[in-house]
């Protein structure tokens, strides 16, 4: 047992720190404007969208721990930049992993540089969870697919160059196929989504009507969709641990800043943190944050070490985004009034993480994996057993 | 609810009747804006909801606290704006023995009819719910009284034509040193500005500063020295409604989570089906009727002229607790519809989240509760 970062882990951890506290921060990075774009090619240059990805086409060989790092470190001062890192990488390492050699070479290099924006068309009106329920079509018509159908929401929707995106080719409820969507083809159309929060990740909702996308672009075999999305995807296990470590750097910042807060301000003649129930709070909160980002870092340096982490990262998916809100909402608290209104940050990143209690799938789901690998096959409803491994 | 009387009970079924009536078209939209609409107030006024007092003497309509309970948790399951109207008037009932004749006469008959808003200020910069500890000054000049200081986290503030405000008369006599007075908005030497608030956005929360206000002396509600035990024997009532409000908000997102998940399906059945999802709202219903119990038992108890302050305490800190647990589960039940400004769920949560800081922090609610079964002597201190 080593609860501590390698050195070359460490060294990354500062300079991510570092980054993000110079480039990120003082920016107001909420929608995809000029700046916003020059940000990322600025983080494409230290490597931040090329980790575990080839070196041929400018990637880094670094580990999954040093992605967490990454997350956790860029959503400490901007949560929605940090989901962004992921969603990137989760396009490109399925690009890796699936993708034909020609669309690699097209592709992989400007996703890595920071000057391709990504997203991922999984989610429909009628399927979240239960991603086998998509309507999307694709239907093959010699060279290409024809593709119709309609998938929201759409993070980062709005402003993507690139989707990834996931239709049926068959009639079977498992006959899912994934392909890179060039969003400047004919017969695509987006708008944009009024959501609660993070709104830097521009939520769209994509109409495809009869869209042409060539063979090339076919991200593994036909009905290889599931896999795909379950192992480099939205739904895969990288998603549900890094999802969770950036809900824990928002909330680590926004504990940091109540407990200077707590220090300042006097309530009958005293700092408020001279109060127990005020001060114990905190102390709860601090507990939990540490146990659940050492439950994301193991689970990472599992995955690093090519062990089953399927349990572990179904635990960060539920529980990470559920404290983080929790630590959230008690530093709004703690700021009384102050915090509930927009001059602070809190009552933003309390709308932000809320979306993260639902992005690696609903928490009743993420138990039921976890039932699944502790109790064994018994405890999965009969209707949900065919879907077991693609969740 | 079992105790209501036949009367409450009647008056129950016709205010939720008015509510849906009057209020369900655009609740929505007007959950966004940043003040109550005239519309609003009016449909209130007219429907004589806005003369909710206790006391035959001023109104041509004295109700029980039980009845002004549900008054409040009815409108607020529909049009949760209305809550600082209706906790306003409440208030200003309440302080119309104490008020001037004149000042009596300038102010029900406005108020009631829903075309005059008031607003209550007792919040400072530097004190919150340490009430006793505000800086606003009134120093008596001849015929009137000239204020200055600065009160913040007015509800109302922005919108108000007038506020009650605290201030004190002599700053060396502590809690007995604090006055209150009635100052029209639209005197020399007020400003005001607004805070951009994530919910209960219609409160149109602002800070008011006071530079050199003068009043008459007719403006002053109460003997010099009156005004905290004045403002304190409303908190009680006060702080239960703010818990009924807070509960109306997740009943009505309970009620309408129910509908969805008997019709949304995955996996091939409705969400209903699965014991993760019905179980939660088994919870939740469980934990909002225990809540709404200690509501009305408290408003019950001041009815009959029992204490009712530890009761009080326990419906503000629990019954907003509460609310805002049970909205950030209903949210999640409905997915990403939820997190959708489509859905009213997200600003319900966001609103009800305003009921655990206004009207006294949950940590100032312990503090009473524990005083009250540990006895003054061993309680916590402050």
């Amino acid at each position: 047992m080593d609860f501590k970062f390698s050195e070359e882990e460490e060294l990354w951890q500062w300079a991510v720190k570092d980054f993000a506290d110079r480039e990120i921060a003082p920016k107001e990075l909420t929608a995809f404007d000029r700046s916003f774009r020059d940000t990322l090619r600025k983080m494409g240059e230290l490597g931040f969208f090329g980790i575990r990805l080839p070196e041929q086409h400018g990637g880094d060989p670094a580990n999954w721990v040093m992605l967490g790092i990454l997350a956790e470190e860029v959503a400490r001062v901007n949560a929605g930049i940090a989901y962004f890192i992921l969603v990137s990488h989760e396009v490109a390492f399925s690009l890796v992993s699936y993708g034909t050699h020609e669309a690699k070479e097209e592709w992989l290099p400007g996703l890595i540089r920071g000057d391709t924006v990504g997203c991922i068309c999984s989610t429909e009106p009628n399927a979240g969870t239960d991603f086998q329920a998509i309507e999307s079509r694709a239907d093959k018509d010699g060279e290409t697919y024809i593709i119709r159908g309609e998938k929201n929401p759409v993070s980062f929707g709005m402003d993507a160059d690139v989707a990834l995106s996931f239709a049926k080719t068959g009639p079977g409820k498992k006959e899912i196929t994934a392909m890179l969507i060039p969003l400047g083809l004919p017969g695509i159309s987006r708008s944009p989504l009024r959501n609660m929060g993070l709104s830097a990740s521009a939520s769209a909702s994509f109409r495809f009507d009869g869209a042409q996308i060539p063979l090339k672009y076919r991200i593994g075999g036909e009905g290889e969709g599931l896999e795909v999305n379950a192992t480099t995807g939205l739904l895969g296990n990288a998603n549900k641990i890094i999802a969770g470590l950036i809900s824990l750097g928002v909330a680590q910042t926004a504990l940091k800043s109540a407990i200077q807060y707590s220090k300042e301000r006097f309530a009958f003649g005293k700092p408020i943190v001279k109060f127990e129930g005020l001060s114990n709070k905190i102390a709860e909160d601090a507990t939990f944050i540490e146990a659940a980002k050492w439950l994301c870092y193991r689970a990472l340096s599992l995955k690093d070490r090519g062990s089953s982490h399927t349990k572990e990262a179904a635990m960060c998916g539920w529980w990470c985004p559920k404290i983080a809100c929790e630590v959230i909402q008690d530093s709004l608290l703690i700021h009384g009034h102050a915090g509930y209104c927009d001059d602070h940050p809190f009552q933003q990143m309390l709308r932000d993480i809320l979306a993260f209690e639902m992005i690696s799938g609903t928490e009743n789901i993420l138990k039921l994996i976890i039932g699944h690998e502790t109790i064994g096959a018994m405890a999965v409803p009969d209707s949900m057993m065919d879907h077991f491994g693609y969740l | 609810m079992v105790f209501f009387t036949e009367e409450q009970r009647r008056f129950c079924e016709w205010v939720r009747a008015f509510a849906l009536k009057e209020f369900s078209d655009g609740a929505k939209e007007r959950a966004k804006l940043e003040y109550v609409t005239p519309e609003v107030m009016k449909k209130l006024a007219d429907a004589g909801l806005l003369e909710l007092g206790t006391s035959a003497k001023y109104t041509n309509r004295p109700l029980d606290f039980v009845t002004i309970g549900i008054a409040h948790e009815e409108i607020c399951k529909v049009e949760f704006p209305a809550m600082i109207v209706l906790l306003i008037q409440y208030l200003v009932y309440g302080l119309a023995e104490y008020m001037s004749d004149e000042l009596r006469e300038a102010v029900l008959p406005a108020t009631s009819a829903g075309k005059s808003l008031l607003c209550f200020a007792n919040t400072e910069p530097d004190c919150g719910s340490d009430a006793a500890a505000i800086k606003t000054r009134a120093v008596r000049d001849g015929g009137s009284y000239i204020l200055s200081g600065e009160k913040t986290s007015i509800s109302g503030g922005m919108q108000a034509d007038a506020a009650v405000i605290t201030a004190k008369t002599d700053p060396e006599a502590g809690v007995r040193g604090v006055t209150l007075f009635y100052v029209p908005l639209s005197s020399p030497g007020v400003s005001r500005s607004l805070f951009h608030d994530m919910g209960n956005i219609p409160a149109g929360r602002a800070s008011l500063i006071f530079d050199e206000v003068r009043v008459p002396v007719a403006c002053r509600i109460g003997a010099e020295g009156e005004g905290f035990s004045k403002v304190m024997r409303t908190f009680d009532a006060s702080r239960v409604l703010v818990g009924l409000s807070a509960l109306a908000l997740a009943e009505t997102s309970l009620a309408e989570t129910v509908e969805y998940v008997r019709t949304k399906t995955a996996f091939g059945s409705p969400l209903s089906r699965f014991e993760a999802v019905s179980f939660k709202l088994a919870e939740h219903v469980t934990f909002l009727e225990a809540a709404r119990m200690i509501c009305y038992k408290a408003l019950k108890l001041r009815d009959e002229g029992l204490p009712h302050s530890k009761e009080a305490a326990m419906a503000k800190w629990f019954a907003p607790k509460c609310a805002v647990n049970a909205l950030h589960d209903l949210l999640l039940i409905f997915g990403h519809g939820g997190y959708s400004e489509e859905n009213p769920v997200e600003q319900r949560w966001r609103d009800a989240i305003s009921t655990l800081i206004g009207d006294g922090t949950a940590e100032i609610m312990k503090l009473i509760i524990a005083r009250e079964i540990l006895g003054g002597k061993f309680g916590p201190t402050m």
